[in-house]
């Protein structure tokens, strides 16, 4: 009803400005944006060659779909069915065991999961897929119980810590003897293994699937502003993903929420070693939606060519070209720290700090500057803009 | 000077404010005035909001004198939702008039005090007609209780009385005019500019509203549109014009940004502005329709006016205090230095309506001077989104946050924390900039009238970019 008034009333103001126009002269040089290949008259002082606003949100949706979102699903769900094989090839009893090949398909596969972590609506929202992936730091307790039970429920609360990608990252990498035909438990620790690799691989089927079968079309069809508009789910979904990055993989381990008292064992990535290389995913990741990098390694239509053609700005210069060089500072930062962080965080934790610094200023562009400049909202509620 | 075709003043050109006029322009007014804001509750009942903004928070925030004003639960908040329902349905009917005038005007402003973060002044507005609504003797025809007791009848009141409400829309009228004089309306389209410039993938007026010259012309429109309407209302010649105006405006405004009721409550109430004839045909031809169904009660001879039989100096008086205090609110901000849109201090109840894009964000540190351990507190972890974000770009309100988190870690065993923020926040596009000195320790200060010196200042942007 809304959008069919809408259609109406904008068809009618299109006419007025049509008949205003009708008789403006127009550029005609083919190279500027606003070029008029019918121009009755021509006055090439009106040319435009920059600002002009040429993204719109339909094709930056579809570039995010299709080119960014889609591909890196994908590219999960392609290396979680290669977890599960090297998996099985691990325990099935015949040729030689290689726990290396293990403990590489999964840091491989852990590292796709901090790449598709921040689109956590939609399809992953609906079954809570960050939730029932990387609760870390992983509840080592509960999973000996679940083990030595030889029955488990893991959609169950109370197992949210001890399974999905922390819980796997302890068995193959502290606990991997377990699975080894001389332990005594080798049978329940197997299955119960198979068991998170199987949900895992399973949401990620489910996810991808979905994505490409039907929420890549919805997503893509759902433009506007509004809280429930996909830019405004991935705004917002941006966000919780970086205070993911801030609190749960730097911040707490850090000490950051208890007066200074680090904590170690709650790094992501604690028993395999590879907290650097999760973060840096995780921070590409992030980057690579924001500057719509896509699966074919090209640099196409991201949020920051749609903030340029907006034209927002920051009192540094142009704010896509800010919020890129935030984030080219940041990975950097990450990147310059040890692969494991937990010894780090336990005996030099202010070596830690100015990456952190880089995240707080990355949170401020994107939680304040970003949404602002995209007129994106965050509720329903009335607003008369005070 | 004559108005709707009334002679209002002596030939000495004094308007006469005892002179009897009709009362039916004020009786139409109730009656659409209870219709919206009957169908405004159960709008906003039915989208859930009872919940999110009055049960799901743990924490609300309260205005300055008016901390003592709390949520009632679950229950109790669907049960005052039910009540004010049930008021404003009263209050179209005229049906026991006075009390569900009343119980309307106190439950609405109460449950707009419980938490700053939902203030509009369209809600502030309603709770005003409220008030004005229960001193005037709007159901004294085209009510139930005017049918039930004949007697209490009237058909005019005197000119003070009935100038009431249409003083009260031009204030508002008026004040949002000359808010939007500020040069970042004018001279800039802010923020009209970043929210039109979003609405590119709308069919059709996409390509349009993204246009810079379009953002100028609502701008200015705008403008020129608050700060006239009202006069082109009060003249027969312009007011079919100047209600052309008004439809279209609002009708734009309800299409293009998410204001809810507001525009519908400013179109019924500038009705009140046409003729009293075009007012009592409405009733002649609803009490005609009705007539059908119900026999009107026969009547004695009445007398016209429904005037205050005591106490009309006092209420007279009320009035004269009540526009005292709205002329000079809007213009308290002057008292305080620094950039209005920037530190909002003296910004609410002023008819600042569409003015700033502000967006910010804020984390707290609750540091313990005994060990010089320091707590990060992201205030997400205690608000909901929207809480969260009225809080990051509100002052008084990241002030009292950081009480809340002064007394929360007094019962987690710190004798005296120390509570700083880190916040940034952008205005009306201006890219983001410090907001609060994070070196203030802000449990040093109370929220209050007086000024709020740990703003920093505001440092407006060396020049748009498109």
């Amino acid at each position: 009803m809304r959008s069919a008034t809408a259609h109406i009333i904008g068809t009618l103001l299109a006419l007025v400005v049509l008949t205003i126009t009708g008789c403006k002269r127009h550029c005609t040089d083919p190279v500027a944006c606003n070029y008029e290949a019918d121009a009755k008259r021509s006055n090439n002082d009106l040319c435009e060659y920059e600002s002009c606003n040429t993204v719109d949100q339909a094709a930056l949706l579809a570039n995010l779909a299709d080119n960014v979102i889609v591909p890196a699903y994908a590219t999960y769900e392609e290396e979680v069915v290669i977890l599960h094989t090297a998996f099985e090839d691990y325990v099935d009893g015949t040729g030689q065991p290689d726990l290396a090949a293990l403990q590489e398909a999964f840091k491989n596969a852990y590292g796709k999961w901090t790449r598709v972590s921040c689109y956590n609506f939609g399809p992953a929202g609906d079954i809570q897929l960050r939730g029932n992936s990387n609760i870390f730091p992983t509840d080592t307790p509960q999973i000996a119980t679940n083990v030595l039970a030889g029955t488990w429920d893991l959609a169950a609360a109370s197992n949210a810590d001890a399974k999905g990608w922390p819980a796997l990252d302890y068995i193959v990498g502290a606990a991997a003897s377990q699975l080894d035909a001389a332990s005594p438990d080798a049978d329940q620790w197997i299955d119960y293994t198979r068991a998170l690799i199987v949900e895992l691989r399973t949401n990620a089927e489910t996810v991808h699937s979905t994505w490409v079968n039907s929420y890549a079309a919805t997503f893509k069809g759902n433009t506007g502003t509004d809280a429930g508009s996909s830019l405004s789910m991935l705004v917002n979904h941006i966000n919780m993903e970086l205070e993911v990055l801030k609190n749960g993989r730097l911040g707490i381990p850090m000490g950051k929420k208890s007066l200074g008292e680090v904590f170690p064992d709650k790094i992501e990535g604690y028993y395999s070693g590879i907290s650097r290389e999760l973060a840096l995913n995780n921070i590409f990741a992030l980057e690579n939606v924001f500057m719509g990098f896509g699966s074919n390694a090209e640099n196409q239509t991201g949020i920051d060519d749609y903030l340029a053609s907006i034209g927002a700005t920051h009192a540094d210069g142009a704010l896509e070209a800010v919020i890129e060089a935030q984030f080219d500072a940041t990975s950097s930062q990450i990147s310059q720290l040890s692969e494991s962080w937990s010894e780090r965080v336990a005996t030099d934790v202010a070596s830690m700090e100015p990456a952190y610094e880089e995240v707080l200023d990355l949170l401020v562009f994107l939680k304040s500057d970003m949404p602002s400049a995209l007129g994106v909202l965050i509720s329903y509620q009335d607003n008369d803009g005070d | 000077m004559a108005i709707n075709g009334m002679q209002l003043s002596d030939s000495n050109n004094r308007i006469q404010w005892n002179r009897p006029v009709s009362l039916a322009p004020l009786a139409v007014f109730r009656v659409l005035f209870g219709a919206i804001m009957l169908l405004g509750t159960l709008r906003f009942m039915a989208r859930g909001w009872v919940y999110d903004l009055y049960v799901e928070p743990n924490y609300f925030f309260t205005y300055w004198g008016f901390e003592w004003v709390q949520p009632l639960g679950e229950t109790g908040m669907y049960s005052v939702f039910v009540a004010m329902a049930i008021s404003f349905g009263l209050v179209m009917l005229g049906w026991f008039y006075r009390a569900a005038i009343g119980s309307a005007f106190v439950l609405f402003t109460y449950v707009e005090l419980i938490d700053k973060t939902t203030y509009l002044n369209h809600y502030y507005f309603v709770s005003i007609v409220c008030l004005l609504l229960l001193l005037l003797p709007a159901h004294r025809m085209f009510s139930i209780d005017a049918w039930r007791r004949p007697a209490s009848k009237r058909t005019q009141l005197p000119l003070w009385m009935a100038a009431v409400i249409p003083a009260q829309l031009g204030l508002v009228y008026v004040f949002a005019g000359i808010a939007k004089l500020h040069p970042d309306w004018w001279l800039n389209a802010m923020p009209l500019k970043i929210w039109l410039g979003s609405m590119g993938h709308l069919p059709v007026v996409g390509k349009l509203l993204t246009q810079e010259w379009v953002a100028y012309g609502f701008s200015w429109f705008g403008l020129v549109y608050d700060l006239t309407i009202v006069f082109f209302l009060l003249f027969r010649k312009t007011r079919p014009f100047a209600y052309a105006a008004v439809v279209v405006f609002h009708l734009a405004t309800w299409l293009l940004f998410p204001i809810g009721m507001f525009p519908w409550i400013m179109m019924a109430s500038t009705l009140i502005f046409f003729p009293a004839a075009f007012h009592q045909r409405i009733i002649d031809t609803v009490e005609r329709m009705l007539a059908r169904f119900v026999t009107p009660k026969p009547s004695a001879v009445l007398p016209a006016l429904a005037g205050p039989r005591v106490g009309s100096a006092l209420l007279m008086g009320a009035f004269a205090l009540h526009f005292a205090i709205q002329l000079l609110m809007p213009f308290r901000y002057a008292l305080y230095d620094g950039e209005l849109f920037w530190t909002e201090q003296g910004y609410r109840f002023s008819w600042r309506v569409m003015l700033i894009e502000k967006a910010g964000a804020a984390i707290y540190y609750v540091e313990d001077p005994a060990t010089n351990g320091s707590i990060e507190v992201d205030p997400g972890q205690y608000l909901t989104p929207y809480q969260e974000k009225q809080l990051s770009t509100q002052p008084d309100m990241l002030l009292q946050f950081a009480h809340f988190l002064e007394s929360e870690f007094q019962q987690r065993g710190i004798a005296d924390p120390q509570v700083r923020v880190r916040s940034y926040v952008t205005l009306n596009g201006s890219g983001s900039q410090p907001f609060i000195d994070p070196s203030v320790d802000l449990t040093e200060y109370e929220d209050g009238l007086g000024p709020k010196p740990w703003i920093l200042p505001f440092q407006a942007p060396a020049m748009a970019r498109r």
